[in-house]
């Protein structure tokens, strides 16, 4: 049984969830800006979307994102992959506990990942493999990027994924980056290399 | 302090040892001023002048509208009814502007400014072309604990915006330059530090710019276009040299630019500090505090004449008081002082056209000192992610004593590189993405935030000046030097953020109604003087479609190359061939197809939504002014919740003493009206507002008599009952301040209207 989360003393609702479209798949942001105005008409995500960010002059980070008040959706470009990120900045849905906020941000991510495989409305589109993502912890002095902290949050994170039983038998583990960069946390499944959305 | 016992931590006390005193309780007060506001019991005007003075300022839909291409519609934020100023509501995302003071960071600045961007803001951090930091997408309660993380770090953001001095800005080349002929750094720190807070920076009905230039031919301080532009000079004075500057006066962009007057023809370093603030005085006494789109420097130097300003500047310096820094900079020198990490090493010989080559040759410039280099690290408008923050700070640690600037070109400035390790930076630099070619060229082009993120912004500054670097960067190997080094600056309003009045080629967004639609134009402006200080500003010709400004650019260029004379400018070559010709080149791409033709037209760059001035917001730089009683009276209210909570946590006679505190800031406030100068004393502030107030019959004698009474006991309080009356009363003394204060303006106002009698004085 995973730990009661709610004594571990950090702010819940900073976190991030991140998912990755596929091994040479590039974000467009011609497409993604339309789409993106489009979705906010829609209100999407949930969490009160405001508005399109473009960063695609840059050559790496955000490429197109929507702000939002709860959170934002960050189609980005790390060095050598793409992402997509729900960031999960306040919450006004009432979580109280670190594992209650994570599942708000997977289930919009994985919504918003669902979307985008519907939507993108040009080849190559994305296409998600739940099978690997990634969850980031955005408050450095809550939730540092220390070992004795991952130990701390791991059985919130476990809690999180009881709701998706279809991920299998999880392998979670700290990312071990450079230690000012955020607290992340890889998230495999044991049974399956490819975890398609729709199988959730 | 310890953090044992929260369950949650806070910045304010995990970093309580690492903030100055005087920074910390300021962040506090402003803390403060947040509960206050979001309670209702501070005005919203003076609410917005306190965190503008802070650096929050607003962004783009904070009124709770948007048009999202088909209507304007509601954001359904939470709790629309709390405001952070009028029509601003509180949980819309604002802005967080950043002083740098002449660009200067640390590495470990830059690390913090990552952590921030990464946790309160998009993941972006954007250099402005004032040297400044802003943070966008930030949510007003994240706020104080931006500004603890900065203030722990040796940043303040106090004075970032508002009716205040700005940040003070400064070549970047300062002290490395090979054409200056003295450091100016320590004369900016000096200078920036002394008026930062100043009681005579304080009242301003608008916001007031400085900058210093190593020389005056170069265009690194754009002195020309500054309320105070002040540039190194030396003179021969018998046989001996002596360092100086010359001090210009009243220069500004904007919609009405205006070049700044000579005021000192040469100005002795320990002349410089009570010299700006002379001017500084001037500018609050006589400068417009009404009519906001006048209230400029720029103005008043402009109805008084420069002869008459300056005698006002020199017979204002004489009645100064003595202050020890005016001539003590040795602080200043100490803070200002670099030096480099590694030995001067030899220049490389690159093949000029290989990647590294055309690195060196467009953002590497040689110091004047043996050896050594410095880089231009060219940031694509003026952005940078955290992560690549974080990879600079490295770099930077690698290879210098963390000597980095930000420029006006919103670009970062690395000093003190050993020219042999230039190589080896240059790969270091591409690794971490940022290693961008062409840097100060015709491919770096600078824009303001524009309808990106600025409530003013007409068209998108941002989306052009992308659309065009990514243009002309492909052309970029395909320039001659003339047309290579030209600069083109992008404004998204007649505001002129952008600097666009000092470009070769300059652009800012306006709108035009076609077939009753609107459409995204740029207005066109050639030839401004970018050296020598921004020292002359361009011709405007016509609007042209957003849509066809690539097409515009291209013909500009083509032009300049076919018609160029022998070494001529291509400010020279715009004012000699003239508007009507340029217009004339320029006819075919006036026109925009009707809608159902090609609706690109009717849409904005880096947009997919019908185009609309719709979204157009007031912009907070022309609010209303907040004057120095308004603020008082806003401190005072500060002090009396303190002194509440002081009385709640169990110590009346702390909490009493704070009532006392909230009164004398009270009268003190009100009289700042008759006694703009009127010092801290209890005593001498008794004696004047009795004096002023209470006996003309100008406050009333029933709350007058709260503030005397509790002054006689000398703000003791002997029971938790007697420091709870003080404290009402301190509130009624407050209420009873903004009332007088009411009178006054209505006096004033009524007197303005009364005509004059002949023969009056
Ligand atoms: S020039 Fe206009 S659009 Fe650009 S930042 Fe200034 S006010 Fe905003």
């Amino acid at each position: 049984m995973p730990n009661d989360d709610t004594l571990i003393g950090i702010i819940p609702t900073k976190l991030g969830v991140r998912l990755f479209p596929g091994e040479t798949f590039e974000w467009k942001s011609e497409v993604l800006i339309p789409l993106f105005h489009e979705w906010i008409r829609r209100g999407i995500p949930e969490g009160i979307p405001i508005d399109v960010a473009d960063y695609s002059h840059l050559p790496e980070g955000p490429v197109t994102m929507i702000v939002g008040h709860e959170g934002d959706l960050i189609c980005e470009r790390q060095p050598g992959r793409s992402s997509l990120v729900y960031l999960l900045k306040r919450s006004t849905s009432g979580e109280t506990r670190t594992s209650d906020a994570l599942g708000t941000a997977l289930e919009r991510a994985f919504q918003c990942a669902a979307s985008l495989e519907k939507e993108y409305p040009v080849e190559p589109r994305p296409h998600f493999n739940a099978a690997r993502l990634e969850i980031f912890f955005n408050d450095r002095l809550n939730a540092p990027n220390t070992a004795e902290f991952y130990e701390t949050i791991e059985p919130a994170v476990q809690n999180a994924f009881v709701s998706y039983p279809g991920l299998g038998i999880l392998a979670i583990g700290r990312v071990e980056n450079d230690p000012r960069e955020r607290l992340t946390v890889s998230v495999e499944s044991v049974n399956h290399s490819q975890i398609s959305l729709d199988a959730l | 302090m310890s953090d044992k016992d929260t369950k949650t931590l806070s910045w304010k006390t995990h970093l309580f040892e690492k903030i100055r005193p005087d920074w910390r309780e300021e962040i506090d007060d402003y803390e403060k001023a947040l509960l206050l506001r979001r309670e209702g019991r501070m005005d919203e005007k003076v609410f917005m002048e306190t965190r503008l003075r802070r650096g929050a300022y607003g962004q783009r839909y904070d009124n709770g509208r948007r048009h999202d291409g088909t209507a304007s519609r509601e954001l359904p934020l939470p709790e629309r009814e709390v405001r952070k100023g009028p029509d601003t509501l509180w949980h819309a995302p604002g802005m967080q502007r950043i002083k740098i003071p002449f660009g200067r960071l640390t590495a470990r600045q830059l690390e913090v400014l990552a952590d921030l961007a990464e946790e309160y803001s998009d993941g972006i951090c954007h250099v402005t072309t004032r040297q400044d930091i802003q943070l966008h997408y930030v949510h007003i309660e994240d706020t104080p604990d931006i500004m603890r993380r900065l203030a722990a770090v040796g940043v303040t953001t106090r004075e970032a915006c508002g009716n205040t001095v700005r940040n003070v800005t400064a070549c970047p080349r300062a002290g490395i330059c090979r054409d200056a002929p003295f450091d100016v750094t320590p004369a900016a720190h000096a200078l920036a530090f002394y008026l930062l807070g100043h009681p005579d920076t304080q009242n301003f009905g608008r916001k007031f710019k400085v900058s210093f230039s190593g020389c005056s031919e170069h265009a690194c301080g754009l002195a020309f276009m500054h309320d105070l532009g002040i540039v190194a000079a030396v003179r021969e004075q018998e046989g001996r040299i002596e360092e100086g500057f010359h001090v210009y006066a009243g220069g500004g962009l904007g919609p009405v630019p205006y070049q700044a007057k000579l005021l000192e023809e040469f100005l002795p370093p320990e002349e410089l500090l009570p010299t700006a603030q002379a001017v500084g005085r001037i500018f609050a006494r006589l400068g417009e505090k009404r009519d906001r789109s006048r209230a400029r420097l720029k103005f008043l130097v402009d109805r008084l004449g420069i002869d008459e300003f300056r005698r006002l500047v020199k017979e204002e310096r004489e009645g100064l008081t003595e202050d020890e820094r005016w001539k003590d900079w040795s602080g200043a020198r100490e803070a200002a002082s670099e030096e480099p990490l590694k030995a001067p090493g030899e220049f490389p010989d690159p093949d000029p056209n290989s990647d590294f080559g055309r690195w060196i040759s467009s953002n590497v410039y040689r110091q004047k000192q043996h050896g050594y280099a410095a880089v231009t690290v060219a940031l694509p408008l003026g952005d940078i992610t955290a992560r690549q923050c974080r990879l600079l700070a490295d770099i930077v640690r690698k290879y210098t004593k963390e000597t980095l600037r930000l420029t006006v070109e919103q670009n970062i400035f690395l000093r003190w590189i050993s020219a042999s390790d230039l190589e080896s930076l240059f790969h270091d630099l591409q690794s971490a993405g940022l290693a961008e070619t062409g840097a100060e060229t015709i491919e770096d082009v600078t824009a303001c935030p524009g309808t990106d993120t600025c409530k003013l912004g007409i068209a998108s500054s941002r989306g052009l000046a992308a659309e065009l670097g990514r243009r002309l960067r492909k052309r970029g190997s395909g320039f001659d030097e003339i047309i290579g080094s030209l600069r083109i600056k992008i404004s998204g309003c007649f505001n002129s953020c952008g600097q666009h009045h000092l470009a070769d080629i300059g652009y800012y967004g306006t709108n035009r109604k076609v077939s009753g639609y609107s459409v995204p134009h740029f207005r066109v402006v050639l030839g401004g003087h970018w050296k020598e200080n921004g020292s002359a500003y361009g011709l405007a010709v016509g609007a042209v479609p957003s849509r066809r400004i690539p097409e515009t650019t291209e013909r500009l260029l083509e032009k300049y190359r076919e018609r160029r004379r022998e070494g001529e400018s291509f400010r020279d070559y715009v004012f000699r061939v003239g508007k009507t010709t340029i217009t004339k080149d320029l006819e075919d791409l006036l026109t925009v197809p009707p809608h159902d033709v090609d609706p690109s037209f009717y849409v904005d760059w880096a947009d997919a939504r019908e185009f609309t001035i719709g979204d157009l917001g007031h912009g907070e730089c022309a609010g209303d002014v907040v004057s120095a009683v308004d603020f008082g009276l806003a401190e005072a209210e500060r002090i009396v919740f303190d002194a509440q909570v002081t009385l709640d946590s169990g110590d009346f006679r702390k909490a009493g003493k704070l009532a006392y505190r909230a009164m004398i800031t009270t009268a003190r406030a009100l009289l700042r009206l008759p006694l703009p100068d009127i010092g801290t004393n209890p005593d001498e502030i008794v004696r004047e507002f009795r004096s002023h107030f209470i006996e003309p019959g100008r406050f009333n004698l029933n709350f007058a008599k709260y503030l005397i009474g509790f002054h006689e006991a000398a703000g003791e309080t002997s029971t938790p009952e007697h420091a709870h009356q003080r404290i009402e009363e301190a509130q009624l003394l407050i209420e009873a301040a903004h009332r007088a204060h009411q009178d006054h303006l209505e006096r004033e106002a009524a007197a303005k209207r009364r005509p004059v009698t002949k023969g009056a004085s």
